[in-house]
């Protein structure tokens, strides 16, 4: 059963995937979360990672650790969440 | 319907909106011509196509551009296929859009959009499917739009389209998709009645709100759905619903999948949307997706279950777009029955019959229409002629809920 | 960068980790204890669903839809934010006095996170679906629903923390290894990975950059923004609509972190002998923040209340007129102001002062802003503005269930500190070079 079931899960997880958004809903895709999470909401962090490799002192291979670690930590924290509603899935659903 | 009746465009409105447009630098009679005209898009009766062809040279000469943001209605003069989803409701969107703007001022709004969008902003809502007031029907634009004319005085609150609705969707214990409330009222005496199924908003906040897209607006029909494979039961839509319609599904469901036929769980596009939800996922009135989409026959198609089992003729389901359909077609018998005195006084409406949209200042633009009184804010539900429990029906869900987390409880300590 | 450090005061910061005591042990179980109580119940709501709970529909179904879980985790997130607000302060600003309690303020905020997202997950009716339905729909849903919109900064704030704290651990490590436990050498190899001792400005400067983001959009956008977003946003329920959200989620939130700092720090202060790493001083200071927070959380409920009664719409009217009839709310909003009036009362009688009493009032201040946010959750559910319904509004008793949860997430936030403590300094070395040196960084 999960040996069945992680394949289409892995698929859906695409973000290309066809079934994403449940579909045929007719909202435009710009809305007002668009500006308010990519322009407003995250500028800082954007500015934070230019900085990191602009300006003195910096060094690559460091700002490349902190981005190691926004990449890698978001991984592990959305992988192990993946991980325990996969064990709720299959204990109880 | 003739433009007359369509078409608030009585003296004052006229003066009113000389003036307006008269503070601007533009022409006064065209604005209202093709204010005239624009409303006429809204209710249906022009193409987009055509509106924006008659005004084009009009648009350039007054202002040097053309500032209806219509690129699709020039796709489509170009003899291009215009696709079924972006039709002419997007025209009416983008007017009324431009309308609505309530942080732009008048005489930005004429720079930006156009008199016409100034002349239909003085009559902002009057066309955009509130429906009734002026004597029309809630047609808006083309294409499928189910919806609902309910006549509250028909209704009798016997409470037959409730257990109708919940028989056929296989709903738990008080998830009462479909609702009727008898309520009293200041200033009126006898017992009134509330039918409440899911409003089905053009404007719905669920669909806004949810974060999966599991709540969505079906393009082909404007249905308002829930898919059940995705939806994580977060609830969010059951918050943002300003009129209590959505049903969380608690515990497991009364009636077991295995008893509900696939494809009335299937709609055309093969998604789950139609049913009792399963558990820890969110269920309300689907119009009856399946119906809709012929799984029940074809001369069901247009039909609700609430609808085919109400004696009183009270619920009228049908395509809101047109204009013979059930719903309209009621709206205009009722009106023509409750004519008014206009011989001997020409000033009267010409009908008097009342209609209203639930909660309208909400702005959600809802697909179910009343005839009847809207109840005031000083309204209050009372026992119905019929109680629910008298038709096996439970009306306060939280007495179930209640009892199946104790009996949880108990079973896990026993 | 030269240590000038004596071994007594590295000796001491690194006390919690030689050491094992039987309070510590003790303080293990009843975490642990606390987790598994609630492990128990959430267990039995997977069993049976979400009907274990008290909660319902609103409407016809008489009940709330959202209740103790939402009220929690807005609390948690609350507390989150503070911590790290005051971190990145101390950095940014050179409020170098709170540097003793800087680290212990970002390891509540990531505990205080955890706890957040527990809610989350165990809110929804389909946890399994959580990662499956979230992720595929985020590109097409984030510019729409106020949800993702808190998916997301969570996401990107709890992301900056960890970073920070990783990136600050390391200058720590480097100099403190020798005094490390051996067994966790594997541990502290991944820690330090790549490191050199002329990487030491470089990060400095870079975690300047993450305190710099975190105090722009904590304060502004997290707590201030999104979170009461998904509350201000909606016009469908009379409490919760308007722009006072913002302002009055921060103010409870900063008021709530900086007692769960005070308590934390206390906790450490007095389990490890550390008066002369946390002085006294420390606590006078965050007893001041926590006074000037609790004014402005009590004004904020008072521009509510008044502007809710004198003449406002009917729905409002009766929802904050129901707030006020309603006995706890006051309990909340008085167990702010006890802590908020003794502190200016020992700002003009500084001898008043004592932080037992402080740690006492601070618990106080949590259980009110708790308190205060179920509150906010429920009442703005049963005072919606379509109230023909004869069940609303509906009735709410947290289950056991519920509460639970709420023990449960406080055993999370003990075991995380007791083993952390274990691993690292829960206090930064700058603070006793600061101490030595007089301050030596900005």
């Amino acid at each position: 059963m999960t040996a069945a079931a992680l394949p289409t899960v892995l698929a859906a997880l695409l973000p290309l995937a066809a079934s994403s958004g449940g579909g045929g809903h007719s909202l435009p895709f710009v809305g007002p979360g668009t500006y308010l999470i990519f322009g407003i909401v995250l500028a800082p962090v954007y500015l934070m990672v230019v900085a990191w490799y602009v300006g003195e002192p910096s060094d690559r291979s460091k700002a490349w650790l902190g981005v190691g670690y926004l990449v890698g930590l978001t991984t592990v924290l959305w992988g192990s969440l993946f991980v325990a509603t996969m064990a709720i899935d299959v204990l109880y659903f | 319907m003739d433009d007359e009746g369509r078409l608030p465009f009585d003296d004052q409105s006229e003066t009113e909106m000389r003036r307006v447009l008269s503070e601007t630098e533009y022409d006064t009679d065209l604005g209202l011509e093709m204010a005239r005209d624009a409303q006429r898009v809204v209710a249906g009766e022009l193409s987009d196509a055509e509106f924006y062809a008659r005004y084009h040279e009009d648009m350039l000469e007054e202002f040097g551009q053309d500032a209806r943001e219509l690129p699709e209605l020039r796709d489509d003069l170009d003899g291009e296929v215009v696709s079924e989803t972006s039709d002419a409701t997007s025209v009416r969107e983008s007017l009324a859009a431009l309308a609505d703007r309530e942080d732009v001022s008048r005489r930005e709004l004429l720079a930006k959009g156009g008199a016409a969008a100034a002349a239909l902003s003085v009559f902002a809502g009057a066309g955009s499917g509130s429906g009734g007031e002026h004597g029309d029907t809630p047609t808006d634009g083309d294409g499928t739009r189910w919806g609902m004319v309910i006549n509250l005085n028909n209704c009798d609150g016997c409470l037959a389209c409730v257990s109708a609705c919940s028989q056929e969707h296989g709903l738990s214990r008080g998830a009462n998709w479909m609702y009727v409330f008898t309520y009293e009222d200041r200033n009126q005496d006898d017992e009134n009645f509330l039918v409440r199924p899911c409003q089905h908003c053009t404007d719905s906040p669920c669909t806004k709100v949810c974060p999966v897209g599991a709540r969505h607006t079906r393009d082909e029909d404007g249905l308002v759905l829930t898919d059940y494979d995705i939806c994580i039961g977060c609830r969010y839509c059951e918050v943002s619903c300003p009129y209590g319609v959505n049903y969380f599904q608690w515990g497991e469901p009364d009636v077991p999948d295995a008893e509900i036929p696939n494809e009335h769980q299937l709609d055309d596009r093969g998604k789950w949307v139609g049913s009792r939800p399963p558990e820890g996922v969110m269920g309300k009135c689907t119009f009856c997706v399946d119906r809709q989409d012929g799984q029940m026959g074809e001369e069901r198609v247009g039909t609700t279950a609430c609808e085919e089992a109400c004696a009183m003729d009270a619920i009228h389901f049908g395509d809101l777009n047109d204009e013979e359909s059930a719903p309209n077609q009621h709206l205009h018998e009722y009106r023509g029955e409750q004519e008014n005195d206009r011989s001997s006084f020409p000033d009267r409406t010409e009908h008097t019959v009342s209609t209203f949209n639930l909660l309208e200042e909400r702005g959600t633009s809802p697909n179910v229409h009343y005839i009847g009184n809207e109840p005031s804010p000083h309204a209050e539900q009372v026992e119905g002629p019929v109680s629910y429990e008298d038709v096996g029906l439970v009306d306060d869900r939280s007495e179930v809920l209640d009892d199946g987390a104790a009996a949880n409880e108990e079973g896990e300590e026993a | 960068m030269s240590v000038d450090t004596t071994d007594v005061s590295r000796e001491t910061l690194v006390r919690p980790i030689g050491t094992l005591s039987k309070q510590y042990l003790l303080a293990l179980v009843a975490a642990l204890g606390a987790i598994g109580v609630w492990v128990f119940f959430y267990l039995q709501q997977l069993q049976h669903g979400l009907i274990v709970t008290n909660l319902a529909d609103w409407g016809s179904g008489g009940g709330v839809p959202w209740g103790l879980y939402i009220g929690a985790f807005i609390w948690w997130v609350g507390i989150a934010h503070g911590g790290i607000i005051l971190s990145a302060a101390v950095r940014l600003l050179g409020m170098d006095r709170y540097q003793p309690v800087a680290r212990m303020a970002e390891l509540l905020t990531i505990a205080a996170l955890t706890c957040a997202g527990v809610f989350i997950l165990i809110h929804v009716g389909r946890p399994d679906r959580l990662v499956t339905s979230v992720l595929p729909a985020w590109p097409t849903r984030v510019q729409w629903s106020p949800l993702m919109w808190d998916v997301t900064v969570i996401t990107a704030y709890f992301v900056l923390t960890a970073t920070y704290l990783a990136l600050t651990i390391r200058y720590d490590i480097h100099r403190l290894r020798d005094r490390l436990p051996d067994q966790l050498e594997p541990v502290y190899a991944v820690l330090m990975v790549g490191y050199s001792e002329r990487e030491d400005a470089i990060v400095e400067r870079m975690v300047w950059w993450i305190a710099f983001a975190i105090i722009i959009m904590a304060p502004l956008l997290l707590h201030g923004g999104v979170i009461p977003w998904l509350f201000a946003l909606l016009p469908s329920m009379a409490g919760w609509a308007g722009g006072v959200q913002g302002p009055s989620f921060l103010s409870i939130a900063l008021t709530s972190a900086v007692s769960g700092i005070i308590i934390v720090a206390a906790s450490f202060r007095r389990a490890y002998g550390w008066e002369e790493l946390v002085p006294v001083e420390v606590f006078r200071g965050l007893a001041k923040w926590l006074g000037f927070f609790g004014l402005i959380f009590l004004w904020l409920q008072l521009q509510q209340v008044i502007t809710g009664i004198f003449a406002a719409p009917t729905t409002l009217q009766h929802a904050t007129e129901v707030k006020i009839a309603t006995p706890v709310y006051w309990v909340a909003i008085g167990l702010v102001l006890a802590a908020m009036l003794y502190v200016f009362a020992c700002s003009l009688r500084p001898s008043l002062f004592s932080i037992p009493v402080l740690v006492a009032l601070s618990f106080g201040v949590l259980v009110g802003t708790l308190v205060e946010k179920v509150l906010f959750v429920v009442e703005g559910l049963q005072h919606a503005h379509f109230q023909l319904y004869d069940g609303v509004p509906g009735v709410y008793v947290p289950s056991p269930v519920e509460l639970s949860a709420l023990l449960g997430t406080v055993g999370i936030v003990v075991l995380f500190f007791l083993v952390v403590a274990k691993v690292i300094p829960v206090v930064e070395l700058h603070a006793i070079e600061a101490a030595h040196e007089g301050g030596d960084d900005a």
